[in-house]
Parts: C-alpha cells; sequence; structure tokens
C-alpha cells in the first residue's frame, strides 16, 4: 500500500472543532452542474401529484428512466401498502368509517395526490426498506397512512439514520379559511427579533438560541393565531405553524417542517441558506458539521426524515402514480435561481398537504382556466416574504461591525466572510429583496445563518398581485388560483408554508414518542441564572448568582 | 452565530462510565494495545453480533478521523485494478477519486447530542412524535470537515481532521461525502464532482471491454457501526494528546457489488458505486 498524506490536511487544526479543511474548504463554483447534465431549469416540468392538474412529466421511474405521461391515468390505481390502520381506534375513535378516497368529496384529490409506493423499493445503507403512503377517508378527513420513507435510496447527509416512521396523518376534506378570532396576536409579536438583534451586538456567540420572532409556536398541538389588515382592506386571521415539527406531509409521506432549523449550529436559520445553488455545487466547509444539509428534493433525517423544502421534481409521478425520476436524475434540477425566477412552462401539481387541508402545490400556479380546463394564465409563484436581515431590527452604531455585511450583493459565499467561510455567519444565498420596479426582485446577497423568522419580512402584496411572469403568495405562502386556493413551494423563505389559512389538525404521536432534547449550549456559552436556558448573553456579570 | 469552540488542550481520557460490564474480551487483534476494557469502553462488536455498547473518549477528548483504502480482493494488472464483482462483471479501475466532506461520531443516543455536560434540563417542548427531537444527532462536536479529494487508485492514508467528543457515548460512525471543486495529490481536478472512476468493464462471460467512465456531483453518506478495536494508526501523524482515533477503511473492489452496469447512466453507476464506498466502509477504533 503506498502511504500517501494529503497536505491540506495533514496537520490537526485544534484547537479549531470543525477539523482541518484546507483552503479550498469553502471554495465555490459558478459552474452550473445543472444545464451541463441536461437538468431542467424551469423546475415546472411535473406531473406532480394529482388532484386534478393535468402537464406533462419528464418521465421514468424510481429505478430508472422511462418516458412520463400525464398523472392520473388508467393506470392508476391507490396504494394498498400500510399495515397499521388498526391505530385507528386508538389515535382517533371519533373517526367514522374509513373507505377509499376517490368515493368522498375531496378524496380523490388527496389519494390522487399520493405517490404510489407498493412495490417501490429504497436502498439505506445497503439496507432495502419499502416506502409506503396510503389514504383512506371518511366523510371528513382524509387519513393517510405512512412509515415516512422517501420514495428514493436514502441520500444521507445528517448523521441520523432514516428509520420507518408509522404515522397516520389526518386531513381535513373540507378546508376552509379561519374565521376571525378574538385571540389572535397582532403581527407585532414579532418584535423579540430586537431582542435577538440586541445580543447578537453584544456577542454573537452568546445570542439567544431559541426562535426569537414568535410567528411559529414550540409546542405544535398548541392553537394560537396571527392577525392582520392588509392594504386592501382586508383582516385576516392565521393560524401558527409548529417552529418544530410536522406541519404538513409531502407525497410520498414524509413530514414537512417550517423554515427554520433548531439550535443548532445557527439558531433556527434558513435550511435553504446550507444548500447550494446548483445541483453539484460544493456543500461548503461547516454547512456541513451543523448536520443542517438537505439532499437534494428538499428533505433530511432527524428523528424521521423531513422536508424544508421541495424540489418539484423529485415528485413527479408517471401515469400510474409511482415516482417518475430518480433521485439521480430528479436532483439535478436544484437551481435556486430557476427555481425562484425562471419561466413557468407548465403548472404545478400536488407535492404535499398541510395540516389545515390545503394542497401543497410546486411553484407554477395557474391563475385561471379556459373552458375546456386549459390553463389561461400561468405564472411563477413568489413569496410575498424578502430578506431584510436581522439588522432590520434595530440601529445601533456597532450595527456595522457585526451585521454591515447583511444584504450585500455577492456572488460567492468567501465575499460574505472576509476571506473564510468556516465560522462565517453568513452565505451568499439567492433570496427575494424588496426593490425593483414589481416590489421584490431575485437577487445574491450576503444572508445571516442565523433567526431565519427575524431575518425575514413580510411585505403586503395584497394590493400588488405580481409581475408579468410571477403572482405574490400570502402570509403563509399561498394564494387562490385556478382550481382554489393552496399553498406554493418556494425557493426563498418560507419554502412550504409560514402558517395555516385554515384550521390545522392535531398531529399524532406515535412513533417516536414526545419530549425534546436537553439543553444545547453552543461551545463557548454556559448554563446561567439557574434557568435552565443555555442561550443569550448571560454572564457572571449579569447573573452572578449562577456564574 | 459564530461558533466558538471552548477546547483545552490538556486533555485527559476521560473515559468513565463505559465499562462494558461483562468483563469479556474486545473485539480485534490489537485489544492487547489500546486501554483497558474498564476504561476504554465497549464497541459495537459486529464479529460477535453482541449488542452495541458505548465508545466514550471523555468530554473534549480529540476524536481523529483517518481515511484508509483497502484493495482486498483486486489484483494490478496493466495499471488497473482488476475485481469481479458478486454479479460477475470484471471490472478494471485505472483512476478513481472520490470526494468526502465530513466524518462525525454519532451518539448512541441521538437525544444527547451536544447536551452539556451540567446535563440540566431544558424547558419541555412537545412537538409531534414524528417531529419530536426534531433533530437531535444533526450535530455533534465532534465532527470533522474537509474538502479532501482522495485518489482511491493509490490507497492514500490521510488523516482527514478531528473533532472534540461531547461526553456522551458513541456507537457509530457517519461519513459524508459531497460534490468539491479541489484537487487531488495526482494532479486531477475535481470540478463540482463527488466520485469518479475511469476504466474499463466486462459484462459476466463476456470479455469485451467496455470503457468505464462514470461521474457524479451529488453526496452520499451512511452511518457506519464501530466495527473493532485497532492498533493506533501509525501511517500518519496524530498528536499525542489525542483520546481515539477511527480508522475508516473503504473497499472499492465491492463497491460495485449489485449493480447492473450496463442498465445504469454513468451519472447512476457513479452514484451507485459512490453508496458502495461510503455504505461499506469498515470503522475500526485505537486509543493510545
Amino acid at each position: 500500500m503506498r502511504i500517501t498524506t494529503l497536505s491540506p490536511i495533514l496537520t490537526l487544526c485544534l484547537p479549531l472543532v470543525v477539523g482541518c479543511a484546507g483552503d479550498d474548504a469553502g471554495s465555490t463554483s459558478d459552474t452550473d452542474a445543472a444545464s451541463s447534465s441536461g437538468a431542467s431549469t424551469t423546475g415546472s416540468s411535473g406531473s406532480t401529484g394529482g388532484g386534478g392538474s393535468e402537464s406533462s412529466s419528464g418521465g421514468g421511474s424510481s429505478g430508472g428512466e422511462s418516458d412520463g405521461a400525464t398523472t392520473g391515468g388508467d393506470a392508476w390505481q391507490p396504494a394498498a401498502c400500510f399495515d397499521h390502520w388498526e391505530l385507528m381506534a386508538e389515535l382517533y375513535p371519533e373517526a367514522g368509517a374509513l373507505g377509499p378516497c376517490v368515493d368522498v368529496p375531496g378524496g380523490e384529490a388527496v389519494v390522487r395526490s399520493l405517490l404510489v409506493l407498493d412495490g417501490v423499493t429504497i436502498d439505506n445503507n445497503g439496507q432495502t426498506m419499502s416506502p409506503c403512503v396510503e389514504a383512506r377517508c371518511d366523510g371528513d378527513y382524509a387519513y393517510i397512512g405512512t412509515n415516512s420513507l422517501p420514495h428514493y435510496d436514502f441520500v444521507q447527509t445528517t448523521p441520523n439514520a432514516l428509520v420507518e416512521n408509522d404515522v397516520i396523518v389526518r386531513i381535513p376534506l373540507a378546508p376552509a379559511a379561519i374565521p376571525g378570532n378574538a385571540d389572535a396576536d397582532p403581527v407585532s409579536v414579532h418584535n423579540g427579533c430586537s431582542d435577538a438583534y440586541d445580543q447578537y451586538l453584544q456577542n454573537s456567540a452568546q445570542a439567544t438560541t431559541r426562535e426569537p420572532g414568535l410567528l411559529c409556536m414550540f409546542n405544535a398541538n398548541d392553537k394560537a393565531y396571527f392577525q392582520e389588515t392588509l392594504e386592501s382592506g382586508d383582516t385576516v386571521t392565521y393560524g401558527k405553524i409548529a417552529c418544530l415539527g410536522r406541519t404538513g406531509l409531502v407525497t410520498n409521506g414524509s413530514p414537512v417542517f417550517g423554515p427554520n432549523e433548531a439550535t443548532i449550529p445557527d439558531p433556527y436559520g434558513s435550511p435553504l441558506f446550507y444548500m447550494p445553488d446548483v445541483a453539484g455545487e460544493p456543500y461548503l466547509g461547516d454547512d456541513l458539521m451543523g448536520g443542517a444539509a438537505l439532499d437534494l428534493c428538499g428533505g433530511h433525517t432527524a428523528a424521521s426524515m423531513h422536508y424544508h423544502g421541495v424540489n418539484e421534481a423529485c415528485f413527479e409521478q408517471d401515469a400510474d402514480g409511482t415516482p417518475a425520476k430518480s433521485y439521480v436524475t430528479a436532483s439535478q434540477a436544484w437551481d435556486m435561481a430557476a427555481m425562484l425566477d425562471g419561466e413557468c412552462v407548465a403548472e404545478s401539481g400536488i407535492v404535499g398537504w398541510s395540516l389545515d387541508g390545503y394542497p401543497i402545490k410546486g411553484p407554477c400556479v395557474c391563475l385561471s382556466r379556459d373552458g375546456q380546463g386549459n390553463c389561461t394564465a400561468l405564472k411563477r409563484a413568489r413569496s410575498s416574504w424578502v430578506y431584510a436581515g436581522l439588522g432590520a431590527w434595530g440601529n445601533d452604531p456597532q450595527e456595522d461591525a457585526a451585521l454591515g455585511i447583511e444584504g450585500s450583493a455577492c456572488t460567492e459565499d468567501v465575499e460574505c466572510c472576509g476571506g473564510d467561510v468556516n465560522g462565517c455567519d453568513f452565505r451568499c444565498s439567492f433570496v427575494s429583496v424588496e426593490g425593483g420596479g414589481e416590489g421584490s426582485e431575485i437577487a445574491k446577497v450576503c444572508t445571516l445563518l442565523d433567526y431565519s423568522w427575524c431575518s425575514h419580512d413580510f411585505v403586503d402584496r395584497s394590493t400588488n398581485p405580481g409581475g408579468a411572469g410571477f403572482v405574490y403568495l400570502d402570509r403563509c405562502n399561498g394564494v387562490e388560483g385556478a382550481d382554489g386556493y393552496a399553498y406554493h413551494t418556494t425557493a426563498s423563505f418560507p419554502y412550504i408554508n409560514a402558517c395555516y389559512r385554515g384550521e390545522p389538525v392535531d398531529v399524532e404521536v406515535m412513533g417516536g414518542g414526545g419530549g425534546m432534547d436537553p439543553p444545547k449550549c453552543m461551545p463557548g456559552q454556559m448554563m446561567c441564572c439557574g434557568d435552565g436556558f443555555c442561550g443569550g448573553p448571560e454572564t457572571p456579570q449579569n447573573c452572578p448568582e449562577d456564574c | 452565530m459564530a461558533r466558538t469552540a471552548a477546547l483545552g488542550l490538556g486533555l485527559g481520557l476521560l473515559l468513565a462510565g463505559c465499562d462494558p460490564g461483562d468483563g469479556e474480551p474486545l473485539a480485534g487483534d490489537d485489544a492487547g494495545e489500546v486501554a483497558t476494557p474498564a476504561l476504554a469502553g465497549g464497541l459495537v462488536d459486529a464479529d460477535r453480533g453482541g449488542p452495541p455498547s458505548p465508545l466514550d473518549p471523555g468530554r473534549d477528548g480529540v476524536v481523529a478521523y483517518v481515511l484508509e483504502w483497502s484493495w482486498e480482493g483486486a489484483r494490478e494488472e496493466e495499471g488497473a485494478w482488476v475485481f469481479e464483482t458478486d454479479l460477475g462483471y470484471t471490472i478494471g479501475i485505472e483512476a478513481a477519486y472520490v470526494a468526502t466532506a465530513m466524518v462525525a461520531m454519532v451518539p448512541c443516543d441521538a437525544s444527547s447530542s451536544g447536551a452539556s455536560r451540567e446535563g440540566e434540563s431544558f424547558a419541555a417542548v412537545d412537538v409531534d412524535g414524528t417531529g419530536a427531537r426534531v433533530h437531535d444527532g444533526t450535530s455533534d462536536s465532534s465532527a470533522a470537515v474537509g474538502a479532501l479529494v482522495e485518489v482511491i487508485h493509490d490507497a492514500p492514508v490521510a488523516l482527514f481532521g478531528a473533532g472534540l467528543a461531547s461526553g456522551n457515548p458513541y456507537c457509530g460512525l457517519h461519513i459524508l461525502s459531497a460534490p468539491l471543486d479541489a484537487e487531488a495529490d495526482d494532479g486531477a481536478v475535481f470540478d463540482n464532482e463527488s466520485a469518479r472512476f475511469v476504466g474499463w468493464w466486462s459484462a459476466p462471460d463476456d470479455p469485451e471491454k467496455h470503457v468505464l467512465e462514470a461521474s457524479i456531483n451529488l453526496q452520499r453518506g451512511s452511518v457506519r457501526p464501530l466495527d473493532a478495536w485497532s492498533a493506533w494508526p501509525e501511517a500518519v501523524e496524530i498528536p499525542s494528546f489525542a483520546a481515539a482515533a477511527m480508522t475508516i477503511t473503504r473497499y472499492p473492489a465491492r463497491a460495485f457489488d449489485g449493480i447492473e452496469i450496463e442498465a445504469l447512466s454513468p451519472a447512476e453507476l457513479a452514484y451507485e458505486a459512490l453508496a458502495g464506498l461510503v455504505q461499506g466502509a469498515r470503522v475500526e477504533v485505537a486509543l493510545p
């Protein structure tokens, strides 16, 4: 055996926790691997899930590629793979008799949208597993039984193993907007972000590791609402989504999560800021240490596989409802710029369902149809949330030193990090920013990895429907389209949905137990004040009794 | 938030609390060269099929990661590593590369990942079952991050990097490839690639050689169990105060097992072979 030591990593870079990446660890490239490999750059090629949408497919099967066809053809048969329906009695004792969803108003859209995974197997580090998602309905809900596995070979980006997680999630079949609620918070509760701003300026390493914005809920089954009066004059009430936990499910049965990670490595940061701009662009440096990296369909594992974002190509279906593309093929459509601003050529189908019963569709919205059902107004969905940065929450003179780079135009991460991306709080990311003739524009700017909710600002577009090629979404990331209201996935915050337009159902409690992980003090932080909370600028000076 | 490392370099081996308890000998040929079982703790003993028992290098103990290759099962012929797969294909690898981006230990109890040493409790946060412990184990101080393109055909031994043990017991190791722009030791340039294989292949019972040129730009990773003890690695220089060394050996001659080569595109072939590399790795542990 020839012994070779590789110079960039030969020497332990102690005391760096993140090891010894060479100088090129943080290098980036503008090479467009996606285009070089023939990837779609529209992000809208798909025959994603049923639900009445009709579009052409890129074709293929989960194990290889084949010519596609329109979703929902005669070859389709509903899945029948879930073996734990007996749990219904425990989880939903009030449920009516379950039957085929195609026989129930509203049920067909649900069941036709789900991937048919019967007989599909995936590789999980050498172990063969069988993903499963199946729907049954009573008169009020679709009950979706699933083992929460992805429909493609496991792409392990975190240390968490892929495990089956048998759950039954129910989705209201007749979703309705939340009526006015006297107990709703005003959106001004968001200003908890001001405290995070102050803490960050004092000591970025000691700033809170909690989510300070309060626009999401720590207890997934607590009901909380907020209310606002829009420029249009409408007063709307929304439900808060969980900060951590299921907000819906994608059509392979895996959970949808919100637009933030947890406390580590960058507290409640945006999962998408860790991602490459295009398939094949390097994941950078300590992005990977955080384990926040998603696969190029938008998911990763924790206690369960879950999705923070959606690459629509991964959820395209063949005529029989089976997955149309392998991961290798579908992943090449990961192209942030195209997903944000590319021209839509086909309307998106359903890629998931929110817990309030509204569908989650891909990014290309059909706004109207002719008498034959053909789409006559197709536009790309654009989030009304813009990147404003944590710096938007104050005007401290020290801000320039700590946050001055925020929002600066950039092309590579290194420009946001003074030359060294490792340990740097910023990334050069594609986002939507305020400005431009149509309200917002897509730009690549330096973004703070922390506090996804605080660093984005919702801009009321209720009197500005959008531009020539795009339509603005509401606060929750949805819009009233030709077939009714739906959330739409976007490549900028909140990626899937930021709130509930309708009343969400309780999430199931099974298959993993409850509770939350113990405190996660960042290296260098310490527990003070006896409050069980290791985030925040708690020092011997302000907490002498404990420190 | 800037990550700061509170690291004391006067690191002792804090190995309390990991006595395997049964007094059985450690697996591996070099058990005698490592700490006693009472100090070192147990490991996942794949050979014996026994239950996993944790490795605890102590809080802030330095864990070094050594990457190795084994061409076991292959022979050198005319500038290529030649081997047969389990499906009967003959493959000759003239050049092969893989990009590795992260290695991290995996806590036995994912919920303990990152927990503070005081073991203090956190305000309970109830989330749904599938989301409970939402991102446990997605981050661990033991992670080493790098950007390494290894020249597989040269079978290098490389010190990838090091991390700090969290103080919680570990039962596995996670290795992750990633697409990188980097230059390998032999001068090959990786342009947004995570793996590349160059050579030839022939089908079962057919001597005709076909060109093998396969490359993929996707990441692939896996969790590997801690298989066995080994001697302290001598092929690379590891600081004397390291509390443990993990040697991760990949077996390229097994990476193409199970693959029907002609049925896959070059990208798919590289992706599957990359999976075989990371998923077929063996992890050995050594204590000084």
